[in-house]
């Protein structure tokens, strides 16, 4: 229990200090607090896994299982190396006179009013409060989104406000009718909409209420996490927003969503017993199909990262579907892939983009030359998102073709094969353009500083390791994750 | 009563499709929010169930003043005086909005209804007022006016667990209320750096971001 509000309130004391601190030092105090708010994550998963219990307090309301750990211990370990990358990057901002100190300021405020959102959402027990959190994750992060205030920035951001707050109505309307199908049960007011009680009476809710409401979530929380059809804003906030919040938006927010969505589908599986999996499989894989078009003809680095996040969100979802002990746990082993190289990813795109003061991919040449040890990180990370061994990504994705084999979903499988080597070829295209090839004269040599590098180095070890071998620890908790989605409430 | 409230909720909403002025659609919404704090109040007088009241009383504060209160800061001034601009014309968009009207009529059918009798009268509603709102930030291009059909979804899904099961449990029906309080003022925010960045604020200019 301490562990969980020591996570609340860190950042609350983060933002406090915003106000009587000076502006040259916010980076610095930021950095701090972002890490110690990653050990309490820590400290909270490590109670979690090691007692093998969910924490549970305050009458229930707040309830942190594997899953919920899982994802704090994601967003907290995200949030701690954007703050950190974000003390050069922003201090360069400023410096170069692209933002003022009120802007400063105003990036750290709702920098950690949004991680604290996304925390609401994954450790409340109620389904009304979760999508209570995830709503306040899109206010929160509209503004960032819109926060270098330009045209492009603006336009992203209104899309994605007005996009993500009307799936996120649907969602809402499919919680409401998720409650209506329990209504016929004795005593459901007391315990309305509780996670942990849906799942004991799950036999009992209304299946034709219930499915109405799932496909609804399903719909709400896609849009949020980005499923195609409904990804369309997507590509324009990830690639508006400053690469710190980028990095966050396609490394966890993406998974908030999809956690809220998993909770539901876990009660769906329990309550309508055929035909839940295949929503989701045809969801993910039109996800992953979609992005090929996208990512081949693309112009814009930061936009074609943001695609492949349509892509690996579509794979967990269908890694989900698929199901089984192999695909679950792939499917979530994917989920920390994913956020760790994204987010490697955008903050070297970030260096990169300012350095060269462009976002165009035909405009970057000569990574290698120009910036050796961050050409070098960029390519290992690029070849890893794109799914080639021997890096962690590679790892999960086999893990959900096995899966995929295993289950009997024949076609589904190969068609998902041949869509992340397309993907796979279509990306590689463009960064063996802009790391190989001749540099610019005009670029002059970069000054590394410790700050990004350690930003740089943290997850850049992670995704190495974990294609040879998952620690322990992540292990035991991704265990836990996957049977808290295979059988709910853990006895 | 209930049939009177249902028509009134939809007569309004068609009058979104009608109107001049942004200002009028914030009056309009206005006054569906404060029908909803009435319905809220009724409910509350037959059964008694504390807190419906607590919910009607949250309704009228948030959604009938605050929020409101929001928007009316915002359209005044230059914005006031412009004519809303809809993708389809005023009359094919009062068309479009009765056919929805009567597609969200017949959906409910389709629904499996609960014993209470509230829940008669007002799901057929809440599901028309769902479409209609969605059409109308379709059909318009002012923010302030997308905004607004927004809140006309929120009120259709705080109506169907008020007829239904008499609400959601407080702390939830807190939690959205702040939400759309929250929504209402970044929907403000962002509205003026549009005007003040675009010099206008016609959403169908901003069409630039695409592939």
């Amino acid at each position: 229990m301490e562990y969980v509000l020591l996570l609340f309130i860190t950042p609350l004391l983060a933002i406090i200090s915003l106000s009587i601190s000076n502006h040259v030092v916010y980076g610095k105090i930021q950095a701090v607090f972002s890490v110690v708010m990653f050990f309490a994550a820590v400290a909270m998963a490590y109670t979690v896994v090691s007692t093998g219990a969910p924490i549970v307090f305050w009458d229930q309301a707040v309830y942190v299982d594997g899953l919920s750990a899982l994802n704090v211990l994601l967003i907290s370990l995200v949030g701690a190396l954007a703050a950190i990358y974000s003390k050069d990057y922003m201090e360069t901002e400023f410096k170069e006179k692209l933002i003022t100190k009120g802007q400063l300021r105003f990036y750290y405020l709702f920098f950690y009013l949004f991680i604290i959102s996304m925390f609401v959402a994954s450790v409340v027990n109620n389904l009304g409060l979760l999508w209570v959190g995830i709503e306040l994750t899109t206010l929160i992060s509209a503004l960032l989104v819109a926060f270098y205030g330009k045209q492009y920035a603006l336009e992203a951001a209104w899309k994605y406000l007005i996009m993500g707050s009307v799936g996120i109505s649907f969602a809402l309307l499919g919680i409401i009718f998720i409650y209506i199908s329990s209504l016929s049960i004795e005593g459901h007011q007391i315990f309305a909409l509780q996670w942990t009680e849906l799942c004991k009476v799950a036999s009992q809710l209304d299946p034709h209420w219930f499915k109405i409401g799932f496909v609804l979530v399903l719909i709400g929380f896609g849009t949020k996490a980005g499923l195609a059809p409904m990804h369309f804003w997507l590509p324009d906030a990830h690639s508006q927003a400053p690469s710190p919040i980028s990095a966050v938006l396609s490394g966890v927010l993406l998974n908030t969503a999809l956690y809220g969505l998993f909770r539901v589908y876990t009660i769906a599986n329990m309550t309508i017993t055929t035909g839940v999996a295949e929503y989701l499989i045809i969801f993910g894989l039109i996800s992953v199909a979609v992005t090929v078009p996208f990512i081949t003809v693309q112009s814009d680095l930061k936009r074609m990262l943001a695609y492949s996040s349509v892509e690996h969100m579509g794979i967990i979802t269908l890694g989900i579907g698929i199901g089984g002990p192999i695909g679950i746990y792939g499917a979530l082993l994917h989920m920390f892939n994913h956020s760790l190289t994204k987010s490697l990813l955008f903050f070297s795109a970030g260096v990169i983009c300012h350095h060269y003061h462009t976002k165009q991919m035909q405009r970057i040449t000569g990574l290698l030359k120009t910036m050796p040890i961050i050409g070098g990180i960029f390519l290992l990370s690029a070849f890893a998102i794109a799914g080639s061994p021997p890096f962690s990504i590679f790892m999960s994705e086999l893990m959900i073709l096995i899966a995929g084999f295993k289950a009997g979903y024949l076609v589904v499988t190969i068609l998902f094969a041949v869509l992340i080597v397309l993907i796979f070829a279509g990306m590689m295209y463009y960064i063996v353009r802009m790391v190989f090839g001749t540099a610019s004269t005009r670029i002059e040599k970069i000054k590394f500083s410790p700050w990004i590098a350690f930003s740089l180095f943290v997850p850049l070890t992670f995704v190495i390791l974990c294609g040879f071998h998952v620690p322990n620890f992540l292990n035991e908790l991704i265990s836990a994750a996957s049977s808290v989605i295979q059988q709910g409430v853990v006895k | 009563m209930d049939a009177f409230f249902a028509i009134v909720l939809l007569l309004s909403t068609l009058m979104l499709f009608r109107i001049n002025k942004v200002v009028d659609a914030v009056v309009i919404i206005a006054l569906q929010s404060c029908i909803l704090a009435i319905i809220a109040t009724m409910i509350w007088l037959e059964t008694g169930i504390g807190h419906v009241l607590l919910a009607a009383c949250l309704t009228f504060l948030i959604k009938t003043l605050l929020i409101p209160a929001i928007l009316f800061r915002v359209s005044r001034g230059e914005m006031a005086k412009r004519k809303i601009k809809r993708v389809f014309s005023s009359h094919y968009s009062v068309f479009i909005a009765l056919v929805l009207m009567i597609l969200g009529y017949h959906v409910a059918a389709y629904l499996p209804l609960a014993e209470n009798h509230h829940g008669q009268a007002y799901l057929a509603t809440s599901i028309s007022l769902l479409l209609l709102g969605t059409f109308a930030m379709i059909d318009h291009n002012h923010p302030i006016m997308q905004g607004i059909g927004l809140i006309v979804i929120e009120n259709a899904i705080f109506l169907i667990p008020l007829a239904i099961s008499y609400g959601m449990p407080l702390f939830i029906e807190l939690g959205i209320m702040l939400d759309m309080l929250v929504a209402a003022a970044v929907i403000a925010t962002l509205t003026l750096k549009i005007y003040n960045v675009f010099h206008s604020i016609n959403t169908s200019r901003m069409q630039n971001l695409k592939g």
